[in-house]
């Protein structure tokens, strides 16, 4: 009954992980489809951290859950801890195709490895507290599984569903993640490899939400104690324990190691499970049980008591505000309020990355810096932001993106777009284009229509009258004075040049030229991406380090400009 | 057809011929010439209130009384080229109305299309725009396919010799290779071919847009009508966008026209949707330029115009 229960719940997760993590159709997330993402404990810790109730209340739960059964989550909800088990499951098939009756080389008992296991511990929570999330990156189970089910599972998926109807329902995103699938891959094999070879020690040696949890789960509530009377040393329950964590010697189960999978409880013949004990009894043993065990010998080490030392501490420096500037190199999703508290609450699960529908999103190399690896940053080149769309700050679990309305979406600055009207090919061609301002979702560009200087020097007799009149001094007359030079940056195509030159050297095209409202800009990127300007656009974009507010322009109602009674025609 | 729907059409092609004779404007036509076939193929502009209704009236008038049947014959294939850019709600009149592409392709059905495709190539993210313009729902109800446009490898690289600068483009297969094209644009203002209509639409059968905008951008428009010139083109000016177009910010940026152009020479279609606009002649280039390659007949004065209010 419990390793059923735990099955079910365990295939249900894996599961919605993957269903969470495949977005064939760019639909808006429901908000069922992403609580499995929430239940996750990291996410919830940094859920908890920005301030997001719903976090807060499933921090305190996996909590209560752990001190109640123990490492439940790690078996129950974790999807690396799920994968694992797939493998584990994968190594015991293989072994009895081969006629191996033991199911597991590696299935029995190993002592602890507290070193390594609280070393781990420490270095990332103090790497966590001086450098914010970018330690936990690496080390975070779900957004190591998430990584991949972003970068591998998600394309795929599209792949497949491609090949199943015969069209092109939606593109396979291999360039997305690209060469960071290398180390995506590999981060999420490593614990496999592990599995498959030593069944759960990554989880009870490398992992430090296991060894976190561990640290809550050393006396629960409801514990897999051994009755040393009725044992008849059988060793069932050690063959099939996937943590390597219980000791026949002592009858003693590692309740900071065990992960709650139950198997040994299925092994057992002789009614081994998890009963109700009291906290402060010490595991394995049951009072005035004949023989001794050795359970209590293990003292709390001493990396342990500075680890907890550290995070009684610690909690005012989590807290301490981001220091801003004006610019960032690279921008971060709508809702994350600025660039550094960004960076210091998401772990690069990639969720947010996959759900974004222009992929704008795109996993970082070093575009926000060392922190930022694998964290998504706005790549204006391969996309823009879409005006009406929320998806990023409605999936993402750890509040890094907090979610918006889609009213504050609209007028969320996350960077300001820039014109440079020396390279636009309305004045460096005198052709009209209009591409910027036909994807500006705001009235932030516009166009109007200007008188657009073009030069023939042939006809020029360096008169000056020209260079005279420009109100934005971008007319030059060239040293030697044989012909004019017109700077395009400063150009606002005003059309008094050509008004006054009196040789037709100087003649204007009236084009439509773009105008920028600065305080208008949301800087969603649409301008720059559709600009065909190569190889710098001339509309460049600047990521905001602190997310601003845009204005939002008010107009009366158009007015018909001719009859309707009749057709102007 | 119901029979209240026969009525009104009935009054609708009688008013149009009646129209036409009062009109003054075309002193060659006249009701018995409109009776049989035109030489030169009308165009058709409705007035009304409903868009349905309108563009089955319209296409009673241009196809001679046959409707779709002129155009399209049993088992052929037809592909709907509407304006589908842009992730916008129905009310924003930045995409063409859900309801005239899904009632196009009913009719090509009725017609006896063997198959009815649409697709755009949308500038927003080709799923959401298909889905929050509504004409996906509206081209599925209506028993047709909605295909995507939004990967290089659906076009072919189709060669324009006849162009001036837009020698070569990449267009999408479903044009190429459907026995009919009917092109189903929007009237909008745009920022910077100051009007989109039916040659504008043009530009979404292609996958390099960015070629148009930086190799002068009227000149491509006019010259991708070469492309293939669709054969029957409809422009949904019910509320036409006057200004911040193309994208749809604002409501009030609409008016309202009530208006439906139907016809087979999209450069005179152009020419009559620009003056909707306000647009004076002249004001919008790649219209000259079209009719100055002979892709069409810019002087209004010398189209047979049919105006019809059906209700």
């Amino acid at each position: 009954m419990w390793r059923l229960s735990r099955l079910i719940c365990a295939t249900l997760v894996g599961l919605l992980v993957v269903w969470g993590f495949v977005n064939l159709h760019n639909a808006e997330p429901a908000a069922w489809e992403h609580l499995i993402e929430r239940i996750q404990f990291i996410p919830a810790l940094l859920g908890t951290q920005s301030g997001v109730a719903w976090a807060g209340v499933v921090l305190v739960s996996l909590i209560v859950v752990t001190l109640i059964f123990g490492r439940a989550y790690c078996s129950f909800l974790c999807p690396l801890g799920i994968a694992q088990d797939i493998v584990i499951r994968l190594h015991s098939f293989v072994e009895r195709l081969r006629g191996r009756k033991a199911a597991h080389p590696a299935r029995r008992y190993a002592p602890p490895v507290p070193y390594v296991r609280y070393g781990v511990l420490l270095a990332v929570t103090v790497g966590w507290l001086l450098a914010g999330a970018a330690v936990l990156a690496w080390a975070d189970p779900y957004s190591i599984a998430g990584r991949f089910l972003a970068g591998v599972i998600n394309p795929l998926a599209a792949e497949l569903t491609n090949a199943v109807e015969g069209r092109q329902v939606t593109a396979a995103a291999w360039e997305r993640y690209g060469w960071l699938l290398a180390p995506v891959v590999i981060m999420f094999l490593l614990p496999l490899i592990l599995a498959w070879w030593r069944g759960r020690i990554y989880c009870n040696t490398l992992c430090p939400v296991g060894t976190l949890l561990g640290l809550l789960a050393r006396r629960p509530l409801l514990r897999i104690g051994m009755d040393p009377n009725g044992c008849i040393r059988c060793a069932a329950c050690v063959r099939a324990c996937k943590a390597q964590c219980i000791d026949l010697q002592s009858y003693c189960v590692d309740t900071s190691r065990c992960i709650n999978c139950y198997n040994c409880v299925s092994a057992c013949k002789r009614g081994l499970r998890p009963h109700l004990v009291s906290p402060f009894q010490t595991p394995g043993v049951k009072k005035n049980s004949p023989p001794k065990t050795n359970c209590e010998k293990e003292p709390p080490s001493s990396s342990r008591r500075a680890f907890l030392g550290l995070l009684a501490t610690s909690v005012p420096v989590v807290a301490a505000p981001v220091q801003a500037d004006e610019t960032a190199p690279a921008a971060s999703p709508p809702g994350s309020v600025s660039v550094p508290r960004f960076l210091s609450h998401c772990t690069g699960c990639g969720l947010c990355i996959t759900a974004c529908p222009t992929r704008v999103l795109q996993p970082a190399t070093l575009q926000h810096g060392f922190s930022g690896f694998l964290k998504p940053y706005l790549d204006f080149t391969q996309g823009f932001c879409n005006f009406d769309c929320t998806a990023c700050s409605s999936v993402c679990p750890v509040g890094a993106i907090l979610p918006l309305s889609r009213a504050e979406k609209k007028r969320t600055q996350i960077a300001l777009a820039s014109f440079h009207s020396e390279r636009c090919i309305v004045y460096g061609h005198q052709t009209e284009c209009g591409a910027c301002t036909e994807h500006c979702p705001t009235k932030a560009l516009s166009t109007i229509e200007g008188k657009v200087p073009c030069y023939t020097p042939e006809n020029c007799i360096t008169c000056g009258a020209c260079v005279d009149i420009c109100p934005q001094h971008a007319l030059s007359l060239q040293p030697r004075g044989e012909h004019v030079q017109i700077d395009r940056a400063k150009c606002i195509a005003c059309g008094k040049c050509s008004r006054v030159c009196p040789t037709k050297a100087m003649t204007s095209k009236r084009l439509m030229v773009p105008v920028l409202d600065s305080k208008l800009c949301i800087g969603c990127g649409a301008c720059s991406y559709a600009c065909p300007v190569r190889p710098e656009r001339a509309m460049q974009i600047t990521p905001l380090s602190r997310h601003g507010s845009a204005e939002v322009l008010h107009e009366a109602p158009a007015q018909n400009p001719v009859s309707t009674d009749e057709f102007p025609f | 057809m119901q029979r209240r729907d026969f009525i009104k059409l009935g009054f609708a092609v009688g008013a149009g011929f009646s129209l036409d004779t009062l009109s003054g404007l075309f002193p060659i036509a006249s009701a018995e010439e409109s009776a049989v076939p035109a030489k030169k193929d009308p165009l058709v502009a409705v007035r009304g209130d409903d868009r349905v209704a309108m563009l089955s009236a319209a296409l009673m008038v241009l196809g001679s009384g046959g409707g779709m049947s002129a155009f399209v014959k049993p088992g052929q294939s037809v592909v709907i080229k509407p304006n589908c850019a842009w992730d916008k709600s129905p009310e924003f009149c930045a995409n063409t109305h859900p309801s005239l592409v899904g009632h196009m392709v009913k009719l090509c059905k009725q017609a006896g299309a063997s198959k009815v495709q649409v697709f755009d190539h949308a500038c927003d993210d080709w799923q959401r725009t298909y889905r929050n313009s509504g004409i996906q729902a509206a081209v599925e109800a209506a028993g047709g396919e909605m295909i995507s446009g939004a990967d290089e490898g659906l076009y072919r690289d189709h060669p324009n010799p006849a162009a001036r600068k837009l020698k070569q483009a990449k267009v999408h297969s479903a044009i190429l290779d459907a026995d009919v094209f009917i092109n189903m644009p929007v009237l909008k203002n745009h920022g910077g071919a100051r009007m989109t209509a039916c040659m504008k639409n043009m530009m979404g059968i292609v996958w390099d847009r960015g070629f148009f905008h930086s190799h002068d951008l009227h000149q491509c428009i006019a010259d991708s009508i070469l492309l293939r010139k669709p054969d029957l083109n409809i422009l949904d000016a019910f509320s036409p966008m006057l200004r911040n177009g193309p994208k749809g910010k604002d409501e009030n940026d609409l008016i309202q026209t009530h208006a439906l152009l139907v016809g087979k020479d999209i450069v005179a279609m152009d020419a009559a949707a620009a003056k909707l606009l306000g647009y004076e002649d002249g004001e919008v280039r790649h219209i000259d330029l079209a009719a100055s390659m002979g892709l069409g007949e810019k002087d209004l004065s010398k189209v047979l115009i049919r105006r019809i209010s059906p209700s």
